[in-house]
């Protein structure tokens, strides 16, 4: 297993998608800040006075938005850094010396994890140094910011199983690409979904014009898209499942408990991890 | 180029990919149909005919952005591409062949989603609120969107001699465009004031004015990038809120016109191997 | 006789089709095994199965003695290198980070070996062009640089020469002979190219439609592919009655031409065809090839 983890780290370090990735990620996270920062300045924030800073959260904002897309970004580089060993058939070098499937399995699971994690990590820095001196620092409080961060990590270990698992079963590259992508946008506009059928008020407020041009209060109706019992826990369980889900949440800082959600994320992780070796030790290779 | 023409047909018609493309779009149509349809039987909703009518507009940005580097990705990477330079087609002809296969594909999966849409459609949505020149207007021009979709992956695509990396900046590049429709709209969705009061003479007194709105020039570039990017014209179809249903088919044949003159000229200069 | 393969009842069935049947074979230690067979009998399947890349559905193989369901086979397989098809490289590194690559996955400690490695197999001055770049030539001994990182024992190569230029095909024939006499590594080789494998191949084994038909020694084989002397003469008639007349086993190919299995005296046959009117024109000594022996093992009619 480190003989292959070595080796896998060699090659990372040749790859231009992981620096592309990286430096993508690099600049996403100094933009961010940027941008922000340029747009509250259009507004007329004055970013100097700290109860400015403390009521509007800004750090924050623009240092958590890597949860949105660090999924598409696992997806691309897992999808083609393992495709990689089928389409260039140096998998077959590494079993042929006599290394078993499941360490392949996990090596490569390993080296994809570590590689996301390092983009993300890229720009959180990034964000943050750049960010912090523009508009000022974190004014949440420090545990729930921890939370988020240990939590992403989490997601982002659910994310790397996933596409593992289809990267390692899928001998074409291309496929696996698209397979990975075209999931994590399914995944994304799923989670979207759940989230605006959760947040749906429980009520319809409307108003009422009435003939002397008053406008009044119309007595609350029940809202027909407010879901209820079973079917909202249903949805509600999904939400916190699906690592697109808690890229919402922590991109949001929405989350109310971070633990079921980590909790969720390694199931996730471990049931996908198990499927995808055992198929894997089956596969016939070519 | 006919036979180059024939050739393709012939390799679609036993695409799995192909048919798998028609399936999904024709799922998808049936899927917001049968939605509506739910909510119509429930509560007696009432919906006009053209909501989700062009939503394929949307869809296909995605659907050709896989269809393309995967069918056609496969001549770089099964070298099929030599036999048909070899025996004496053009460059040209072969790069235009793909483009007019693919936008044939485009709408035929359209096809297949308008299909459940009018099927249901017809019989219980409200007739849309729109004349039936302006629906024409828009029908034509996602039907130009969707060339001009094609023309950029087919760009990408016979400049990319591996089918992966083909796929990856072909989907990647369709949600980065996303975005910048995304960024292009929202400034430009802020109203002008911030509020507004009508006096008992039925005047309107403007009240304060929105930092946030954008005026002037700036304006302007923002709504022509609007209605350039492929992205921007499929947000507007699917919401059905065309501000210049007679510009936006202009624009849509500029782009494709652009992309496949780039495109081409970069091809014929490609060293194939 | 020590054996570095050997198979026992090896099959492998995909869906309705049995690309390996029963099948089985010694390769012995230091040999070089030419295995031969026509496209799609089955030796690239057998080479999946023995490289772990693919499971049996039934029988077994064992690598140095160690049996195929033992636990032990994964440290077996550390003495073994294989080309499988085509050469499994890395298109984006370079031949020197293509080696180390592998380097890392045997768990070399020290890369010192890269360069004379490289020199082998005549790469040494490639320097950072990437394999993506490489001829075929040159890809294909990446390959078998790469299989030989781990200083193997036994090489597995499937079909090495395949698309190779002449001169691409006496280096690769090289470099398999000075691996077999220099460092006593045993090569089981598949090809269809029959003639370049009856210049290497110590031993041979004679795959069809997933099973063994044939296994021997080139010295086997030399023996078994008779010497015959390919005659000319104005009269076949007479030349068989001749023939018939010293007790010798010919065959008439037409009116003038017959094969002669036999050492004759060619001053004392020429005499008795005179007496018999007939004129002898020519006599060539003719070995019967690989191949014909091939064809005649395996039937030379349906190609699939």
């Amino acid at each position: 297993m480190t003989e292959l983890l070595s080796a896998n780290f060699l090659r990372l370090r040749k790859t231009n998608a992981f620096w592309g990735s990286l430096g993508v990620c690099v600049g996403l996270g100094a933009l961010a800040a940027l941008g922000e920062f340029r747009s509250q300045v259009g507004l007329g924030a004055d970013l100097s006075v700290p109860e400015v800073i403390q009521a509007k959260a800004l750090l924050e904002g623009q240092f958590f938005e890597y949860a949105a897309f660090i999924g598409i970004l696992a997806a691309e580089f897992i999808a083609l850094f393992v495709g990689t060993e089928y389409s260039d058939g140096a998998i077959r070098n590494k079993i042929v010396v006599g290394q078993s499937r499941l360490s392949i399995y996990f090596a490569n699971l390993i080296s994809g994890f570590t590689a996301s994690f390092l983009c993300m990590a890229g720009y959180m820095l990034s964000c943050l140094a750049v960010g912090a001196p523009l508009l000022g620092w974190f004014t949440k409080p420090a545990p729930l910011l921890l939370s988020a961060i240990a939590g992403s990590v989490v997601m982002l270990a659910a994310f790397c199983a996933m596409f593992t698992f289809v990267s390692m079963n899928c001998a074409k590259k291309s496929t696996s690409v698209v397979i990975c992508l075209l999931g994590v946008f399914a995944l994304l506009i799923f989670a979207v979904y759940l989230n605006a059928a959760l947040e749906a008020p429980e009520f319809i407020q409307s108003y009422e014009l009435s003939v002397d041009g008053q406008v009044a209060l119309a007595p609350l109706e029940p809202n027909p898209m407010y879901i209820t019992g079973a079917k909202r826990e249903l949805y509600q369980f999904l939400y916190d499942l699906l690592p697109t889900g808690q890229s919402v949440q922590y991109t949001t800082l929405g989350f109310t408990d971070p633990l079921r959600l980590m909790g969720l994320s390694a199931v996730v992780a471990a049931v996908f991890s198990a499927a995808g070796a055992t198929l894997f030790r089956r596969k016939d290779l070519k | 180029m006919r036979n180059l023409l024939a050739a393709n047909l012939f390799r679609l018609r036993k695409s799995v990919l192909f048919w798998g493309l028609l399936a999904v779009m024709f799922a998808f149509g049936a899927f917001f149909t049968l939605q509506h349809l739910n909510h119509y039987l429930k509560w007696n909703a009432k919906f006009y005919l053209t909501i989700d009518l062009f939503t394929y507009a949307l869809l296909l940005g995605f659907g050709m952005a896989v269809f393309i580097p995967l069918f056609f990705g496969a001549e770089h990477s099964d070298g099929t591409f030599r036999n048909k330079l070899a025996v004496g087609h053009s460059r040209l002809s072969i790069y235009l062949s793909h483009l007019i296969i693919s936008t044939v594909v485009a709408i035929s999966a359209a096809a297949a989603y308008v299909l459940p849409v009018l099927a249901v459609g017809l019989f219980i949505y409200e007739p849309p609120a729109l004349d039936a020149g302006t629906l024409i207007l828009l029908a034509l021009g996602t039907l130009a969107l969707l060339a001009a979709y094609c023309a950029l992956y087919t760009l990408v695509v016979m400049n990319c001699a591996r089918k992966s990396g083909a796929a990856v900046i072909c989907l990647v590049g369709m949600l980065a465009l996303y975005l910048a429709a995304g960024n292009v709209e929202v400034p430009l969705m802020h109203p002008e004031y911030l509020s507004m009061e009508v006096t008992d003479f039925g005047e309107v007194i403007p009240g304060e004015p929105n930092p946030r709105y954008v005026g002037g020039a700036k304006r302007q570039v923002l709504e022509t990038l609007q209605d350039l990017l492929p992205t921007g014209q499929s947000l507007q179809y699917m919401r059905v809120q065309v501000e210049h249903p007679e510009r936006l088919p202009l624009y849509s044949l500029f782009d494709t016109a652009v992309l496949t003159a780039a495109g081409a000229a970069l091809f014929r200069r490609k060293d194939l191997k | 006789m020590e054996y570095v393969l050997v198979t026992q009842g090896l099959s492998k069935h995909y869906k309705g089709f049995k690309a390996l049947d029963t099948l089985t074979m010694r390769v012995p230690k230091g040999s070089i095994y030419g295995f031969v067979g026509r496209n799609g009998a089955g030796k690239t399947t057998l080479i999946r199965l023995i490289c772990g890349l693919q499971a049996p559905t039934s029988g077994t193989y064992a690598l140095y003695g160690v049996d195929s369901a033992q636990k032990d086979i994964a440290k077996v397989r550390r003495r073994m290198g294989a080309v499988v098809e085509t050469p499994s490289i890395y298109l984006d590194l370079t031949a020197e980070d293509n080696l180390k690559e592998q380097f890392r996955v045997l768990g070399v400690p020290s890369d010192e070996g890269i360069p004379e490695l490289l020199k082998l197999v005549g790469l040494e001055g490639t320097g950072s062009k990437k394999a993506r770049n490489f001829s075929l030539g040159m890809k294909q001994r990446l390959g078998i640089a790469v299989a030989l990182a781990g200083d193997p024992d036994f090489l597995v190569l499937d079909e090495p020469v395949n698309g190779l230029d002449p001169q691409g095909i006496i280096e690769i024939r090289e470099l398999i002979l000075k691996l077999n006499r220099e460092r006593n590594i045993t090569v089981l080789i598949s090809s269809h190219i029959l003639d370049e494998l009856s210049r290497l191949a110590t031993h041979y084994g004679f795959i069809d439609s997933g099973r063994i038909v044939k296994e021997l020694s080139a010295r086997e084989l030399e023996a078994a592919c008779r010497k015959c002397l390919r005659i000319q003469v104005t009269d076949t008639r007479a030349l068989a009655r001749v023939l018939d007349g010293m007790g010798i086993e010919y065959k008439i190919l037409d009116d003038g031409q017959a094969d002669v299995y036999a050492q004759v005296n060619i001053s004392q046959l020429s005499k008795a065809l005179d007496a018999e009117g007939c004129e002898l024109l020519s006599a060539q000594e003719r070995d019967e090839s690989l191949e014909s022996y091939f064809v005649n093992l395996v039937g030379g009619g349906s190609h699939d």
